[in-house]
């Protein structure tokens, strides 16, 4: 499996695709640094890594990271009957589910390092406007997380797109969608204020993200329409270990599944 | 044990209602190219597809070194080498690069594989032209270093010589019967192009729409392929009834009034020809015919010549 991830790692030599899908991980934290008008209006350091990472975990992993991944997936999974290599592969032999899930190994690790990078841009801003990044290393983990939970929730989208072969144009108009639902599902509290469970607030991604991770911001000076969310939504935040044993249980079944569809596909 | 590398028996592939190949019985003798001929569309590739594990058979067995394919494919398939269709490369990555990431699953170590493969197809090492700059030729010399990196005992060659100039064709011809008769391999090659077969094969099988007509040594199929003498003389009438009644030879046929063909082998061509002037008969032309490869897979397979 090792060796497959090496070589899923150098067929990306020359891809802009990936490179520009990496690269999207600072946009989000420099628009913010050069557009936002609040950002001038941080009084601490700790304000700025606060404010500044809750737009890295609510805009960059929601509407950037998840549907980069899906767009992703479907061309490295994709790539090989495009440039008609599945052949040369199998005859090394190459178990095609191996090959699946090298594939999404790359992403698990792209996810994780998309997070770190909008953290680190975050860090650089901040240390580069004066303030001390009070709490950013505990915000950097709580980011990667995500990330990985990002991932997670990415691979129903994946497996959807591998189960309709091929097809690009309705890939990214189901990761469109996905994405959309996701979102819109992390800010409404019918998802959000909902027993950890089997629940659709539990079981997608969006909600068990934004349940999980709020937590980790500091609310000690917070304005009065963030308390009351606060107050409403804090008896359903979920622990590190209900977080994961979702992503994990979520992942084992997905990757079972792509796998075992991808295998599935003729060459 | 089998002295065969590759059998299959009763080799069946269908699409639907269409049989692509039909209760095909191959048998690949070791240290031999094996030529496999037929017109595109035959079934060759879908047959090389199965040898490979590639399609599944919808019936039949594939046995290679002596042992099913199904259930052994990590034993065998290492110990093959192939080029099936056009050459797959990824086209960001350079021929290196992209032999590179095929050595490293194969778990070759060293540059040495790669360096080896990319002179024996004339590519250039550690070349900054990317695959999708390659030409037609450059991209199939790699897809045969491909196969023959690292060092298989047998080769499975789809139409290798697609795409390649005269000169390309000739080396890479030259090049697969160095590599059989230095290095012993067993050689699976299909090919449309009778020339390039009968020029290269030891064995020879013929495949037309999925069935295999014919398997034989090319030894036994030119001892098989026709033999006659075409004579040109002033009444072919008169030469045919001479050479029945004083040579006894039957049989013949008469083509016009001066050309007489005939097909007896016993013929001595030298006391005909004596014959016919001593007979006061005018020879103006004596000429032995052979059939060529392309006539006897025009007799075999009963339609058009394979181009």
């Amino acid at each position: 499996m090792l060796r497959l991830l090496r070589c899923e790692f150098a067929k990306l030599k020359r891809r802009p695709l990936f490179f520009g899908a990496a690269a999207v991980s600072a946009l989000i934290p420099l628009g913010c640094a050069l557009f936002l008008p609040d950002f001038k209006a941080f009084t601490s350091g700790a304000e700025a890594v606060d404010r500044m990472m809750a737009s890295l975990f609510q805009m960059s992993a929601y509407m950037l990271l998840m549907p980069a991944l899906v767009v992703l997936a479907s061309n490295l999974l994709f790539e090989e009957q495009d440039n008609d290599t599945l052949k040369n592969l199998i005859t090394v032999p190459v178990n095609k589910s191996d090959l699946a899930l090298a594939k999404m190994a790359l992403l698990f690790l792209f996810a994780a390092a998309f997070m770190a990078a909008g953290g680190l841009v975050i860090l650089v801003i901040v240390l580069a406007a004066g303030w001390e990044p009070v709490g950013f290393w505990r915000l950097f983990w709580v980011g990667i997380g995500q990330g990985i939970m990002m991932w997670a929730g990415s691979l129903p989208c994946i497996l959807l797109v591998v189960f309709l072969n091929r097809s690009y144009i309705i890939s990214v108009i189901i990761t469109f969608f996905y994405t959309t639902v996701n979102y819109i599902c992390s800010m409404n509290d019918a998802f959000i204020m909902q027993p950890f469970g089997f629940n659709l607030g539990t079981l997608l991604p969006g909600p068990l993200s934004f349940r999980w991770y709020y937590q980790y911001f500091d609310t000690s000076k917070i304005g009065a329409e963030t308390a009351a969310l606060v107050e409403r939504i804090s008896p359903y935040f979920v622990t590190v270990p209900q977080a994961f044993f979702i992503v994990c249980i979520e992942t084992a079944l997905f990757l079972t599944l792509i796998a075992w569809v991808y295998k599935r596909q003729g060459c | 044990m089998s002295n065969y590398i590759i059998e299959t028996r009763g080799l069946t592939k269908k699409y639907g209602e269409q049989t692509s190949v039909s209760k095909l019985s191959l048998h690949v003798r070791k240290g031999r190219i094996y030529g496999l001929l037929g017109r595109n569309g035959a079934g060759k590739t879908t047959t090389m597809r199965m040898l490979l594990g590639l399609t599944e058979p919808t019936s039949g067995d594939v046995k290679i070194f002596g042992k099913p394919l199904r259930g052994n494919e990590k034993k065998i398939l290492p110990r093959i080498g192939s080029l099936i269709e056009s050459p797959g490369f990824y086209p960001n990555l350079t021929g290196t690069e992209n032999l590179r990431i095929f050595a490293d699953l194969r778990g070759l170590k060293g540059p040495k594989y790669i360096k080896n493969a990319m002179e024996l197809v004339n590519l250039p090492y550690k070349d900054k032209k990317l695959f999708s700059q390659y030409s037609l030729g450059m991209k199939q010399r790699l897809a045969i270093a491909l196969a023959v990196m690292h060092n298989p005992e047998l080769l499975i060659l789809d139409e290798p010589i697609n795409g390649l100039d005269p000169i390309g064709i000739a080396e890479v011809r030259d090049f697969i019967r160095n590599l059989c008769d230095a290095t012993g391999k067993t050689i699976l090659i299909s090919s449309h192009i009778l020339s390039e077969i009968s020029l290269l094969a030891d064995d020879i099988g013929i495949i037309d729409h999925g069935v295999l007509l014919e398997e034989e040594s090319l030894e036994e199929l030119e001892k098989k392929n026709g033999k006659y003498f075409r004579f040109t003389v002033s009444n072919a009438a008169a030469a045919s009834g001479l050479l029945q009644d004083r040579m006894g030879i039957r049989n013949m046929e008469i083509d016009s009034s001066t050309k007489l063909t005939v097909r007896d082998s016993r013929l001595d061509a030298g006391t005909a020809v004596r014959l016919f002037v001593d007979e006061g008969l005018t020879v103006s032309d004596a000429h032995l015919y052979e059939d060529t490869l392309e006539d006897y897979f025009k007799k075999v397979t009963g339609g058009e010549g394979i181009a």
